[in-house]
């Protein structure tokens, strides 16, 4: 009788310890905007953790890798991402995401617009959303999504596109400021020089003291006008291993480091998290 | 006497396989016409008919091996593969339509279509053509099991990659085709009711139950751990498991079946239900499961060779049952030959449940004095016993020891039944009410993912696990003797 009672006394209060360890797991808050930038590959992939946990994700790269990376940032018992942008439809960006729409719920969703595209991936995520019938929106340059305590600005592009044939389809990326008080965080897809130029032309305020290198260090996107526009003191090359385009191009490497820019790459540094408390920030 | 006889010639046919796949010749024909004569003459010689009988039971081994091997006529899929050593661009590609006939494999950056061709496009007329065509195609779009396609691609040979003898590995699968890169038309969708496709469906929806419940990586653990299917575990993961000893968590064998099994039994036994009930319900909940993933053909193997331990367990004979374990073996080899050659799944599988059978009941005199601590003496025990036979074998095809596999699957091992029977129940519950279920997949998630924690803190010493190098056969073969001896020589003591 005496050693039941231990024995499920035992029991209770490995039970109860189990409880508060995962209450203590949940609720950590320490006011930190955390932004992860995947080690996916030749892709982008872009987490956004404000310091309220809600979740921007920012494209998904190529295959599905994403959805293995992902899951460690999100918590185990409500994996729901608030907003999500695919900024076009390349399969480097689009592929990933399939998956984590298939899986996850997903509050909005946010694409430059329809164009002509023929990508399986990128059909098989309209076909997923139109399916779902989920938060399909557009979105273009002057579009402010306010979380609790940051602010997301989308800065291109300036037209919607619906249905539209494209010579380049890099030119319809979305191009977006992340900012948390103080600190922002420059995300801009692929666009090249041409969008580069129209987004300086425009006199919006980029602003930025990380950006993420547009079409992963590629010399046609990252002019110096840009990078002194934008002034970072960190850029980020998101960037796979040994990969057949020769990104990041050396030039372009050349030039941050001439600008006295911090070089981060995911081909070399694997994952790389950047947290900011709105003041200072850090990197991982 | 008869039993004796019957399992001598079950080892002569399964020699026979094994020398067949060595030689691979086919002028045993010549020497079965010369057995056939000997078998009439000596049919009242009861020794010398003995002596026939095994040889003849040999050459059937022997004989149903050749007959497994490929032929390489114009009907075949594998006539028109292209000649090894050619450059990419030489190769000349060819149109062929078949039917998606088994399971796709989705992996991280590709699927993995296996295709039953029925015709190939040759000097401008479709003809008839069979054989198996393994496919690596896109992600997207995707296909489904039934779908008629119509592919052009490059047909290549399968041939070893990195040391890991990839060709060995398909032809158990009897492929002989591989095919990168293929251009691929959707012809026609299966209408109407096909049971293979609509069991196919629910393990898709079981295994979409997981993933939309689950998040990764403990989500694809799960999936290898309930489903068999080992699609997207991170690499790292992998290779944690495998140097912890672990493995076979990862994979449905009979092993795992086995030890699930009988630990199943131990657990309801401790919350003291009739023996008759617990067996029972552990068999029932076997069934299930194994119709929840589709009827594999490595899993029903595997259940069977759980439910034999499991009932000769009941019976209190475990010790008796390698007859029934025996006949498994010859069934499946009969249908498949090339399991025992090239299956490590089916090796490990027999020689796990044959270890469980032959060193049961010395691990429990071995362990006699150690008190019960919750079941983990149980663990310890059939861990230890299926390890045995496995051991050398893993050690042969792998060249690696786990030194912490003891602590590994003692740690790990109890809460396997645990998160594979809750799993199932969790998941029932999902389709029927999925309110109720989810706080049960977040007790999950946790389960896995402390084992992923443990896992990873075991592998990180350094001397986790010792790299060999490749030992030979013979030694091998040694170890395997002086275990049989051992095994042989108490009995003896006893007679005498």
């Amino acid at each position: 009788m005496n050693k039941k009672i231990i024995k499920y006394i035992v029991i209770a209060v490995g039970v109860l310890l189990g409880v508060y360890f995962s209450y203590l797991q949940i609720n950590t808050k320490d006011n930190l905007a955390r932004i992860i930038f995947f080690d996916i590959g030749q892709g982008d992939a872009i987490l956004i953790i404000t310091p309220e946990k809600e979740k921007i994700l920012i494209d998904g790269g190529p295959g599905n890798v994403l959805i293995t990376k992902i899951g460690k940032y999100l918590p185990f018992y409500n994996p729901y991402i608030d907003l999500m942008i695919l900024t076009h439809a390349h399969d480097d960006h689009v592929s990933g995401l399939n998956e984590v729409l298939r899986r996850y719920k997903v509050g909005m969703i946010l694409y430059p617009g329809n164009i002509q595209y023929y990508a399986p991936s990128y059909l098989n995520l309209l076909n997923i959303i139109d399916e779902n019938e989920l938060n399909l929106t557009t979105t273009k340059a002057g579009d402010i999504y306010n979380f609790s305590s940051s602010r997301l600005e989308i800065l291109y592009p300036f037209v919607v596109y619906s249905g539209e044939e494209v010579d380049d389809v890099n030119d319809t990326s979305v191009v977006a400021r992340y900012c948390y008080i103080e600190i922002c965080v420059l995300l801009t897809g692929d666009a090249p020089v041409v969008v580069e130029e129209e987004i300086i032309a425009s006199g919006q305020n980029i602003k930025a003291k990380v950006l993420k290198m547009a079409h992963h260090g590629s010399q046609y996107s990252n002019s110096e006008e840009w990078l002194l526009a934008v002034n970072p003191e960190t850029a980020i090359i998101q960037s796979g291993e040994g990969n057949s385009f020769n990104h990041p191009h050396l030039r372009i490497l050349k030039r941050l480091k001439r600008l006295g820019i911090n070089i981060l790459r995911n081909d070399i540094l694997g994952e790389i998290i950047v947290k900011t408390d709105g003041l200072n920030y850090w990197i991982n | 006497m008869k039993q004796k006889f019957i399992i001598i010639c079950s080892i002569g046919f399964i020699l026979g396989i094994v020398v067949a796949s060595i030689f691979k010749i086919a002028i045993i024909w010549v020497v079965l016409l010369l057995v056939i004569p000997l078998l009439i003459i000596f049919w009242s010689n009861k020794k010398i008919l003995f002596i026939v009988l095994v040889i003849f039971s040999l050459f059937v081994g022997y004989i149903r091996f050749i007959y497994s091997l490929p032929v390489n006529t114009e009907q075949n899929i594998n006539y028109y593969n292209n000649e090894s050593g050619l450059e990419w661009k030489d190769m000349r590609s060819i149109l062929f339509r078949g039917r998606i006939n088994q399971e796709i494999d989705k992996r991280i950056d590709h699927n993995k279509i296996i295709i039953n061709s029925e015709e190939i496009f040759i000097d401008e007329e479709w003809k008839y053509v069979k054989g198996l065509v393994l496919a690596k195609a896109a992600l997207y779009p995707e296909y489904e099991h039934g779908d008629e396609l119509e592919i052009d691609c490059k047909l290549i040979k399968p041939s070893p990659i990195e040391g890991f003898a990839y060709d060995d590995y398909l032809s158990r699968y009897d492929i002989y085709s591989l095919c990168y890169s293929p251009r691929i038309k959707l012809i026609s969708r299966i209408d109407g009711f096909n049971l293979k496709n609509y069991i196919l469906k629910f393990k898709d929806q079981v295994h979409y139950t997981i993933q939309r419940n689950i998040l990764e990586p403990e989500s694809s653990v799960l999936s290898a751990m309930l489903l068999a299917r080992r699609r997207d575990i991170p690499s790292t993961i992998v290779e944690d498991f495998s140097r912890t000893g672990v493995s076979h968590l990862l994979a449905i064998s009979g092993m795992h079946i086995a030890i699930i099994s009988l630990l199943i039994v131990r657990l309801l036994s401790v919350f003291s239900l009739p023996k008759k009930i617990s067996y029972s319900g552990t068999l029932l909940f076997l069934f299930l499961y194994i119709f929840m993933i589709g009827f594999p053909a490595s899993a029903v193997r595997a259940g069977i060779m759980g439910a034999i331990v499991l009932i000769a367990e009941y019976f209190g004979r475990i010790n008796k049952c390698y007859f029934a374990l025996l006949l498994v073996a010859i069934i499946t080899l009969l249908i498949n030959p090339k399991l025992i050659v090239y299956d490590i799944g089916w090796q490990l599988s027999f020689l796990a449940v044959l270890s469980l059978i032959f060193f049961s009941e010395d691990m429990e005199k071995l362990f006699c004095r150690m008190p019960k601590l919750f079941g983990i003496k149980a663990i310890l025990q059939t861990t230890l016993a299926a390890q045995i036979l496995t051991l050398p074998w893993l050690i042969y095809k792998f060249g690696q020891i786990s030194l912490v596999f003891p602590i590994a699957n003692i740690l790990l091992l109890p809460a396997l039944p645990l998160i594979m029977s809750l799993s199932v129940i969790t998941i029932i519950i999902t389709f029927i009410f999925p309110i109720l279920a989810t706080p049960l997949y977040w007790i999950i998630w946790n389960l896995i993912h402390k084992q992923i924690e443990v896992i990873s803190w075991l592998s990180s010493f350094s001397n986790a696990a010792m790299q060999i190098s490749k030992v030979p056969i013979i030694y091998i073969m040694f170890v395997y003797i002086m275990i049989i001896l051992f095994k042989i020589k108490p009995r003896k003591s006893v007679m005498n």
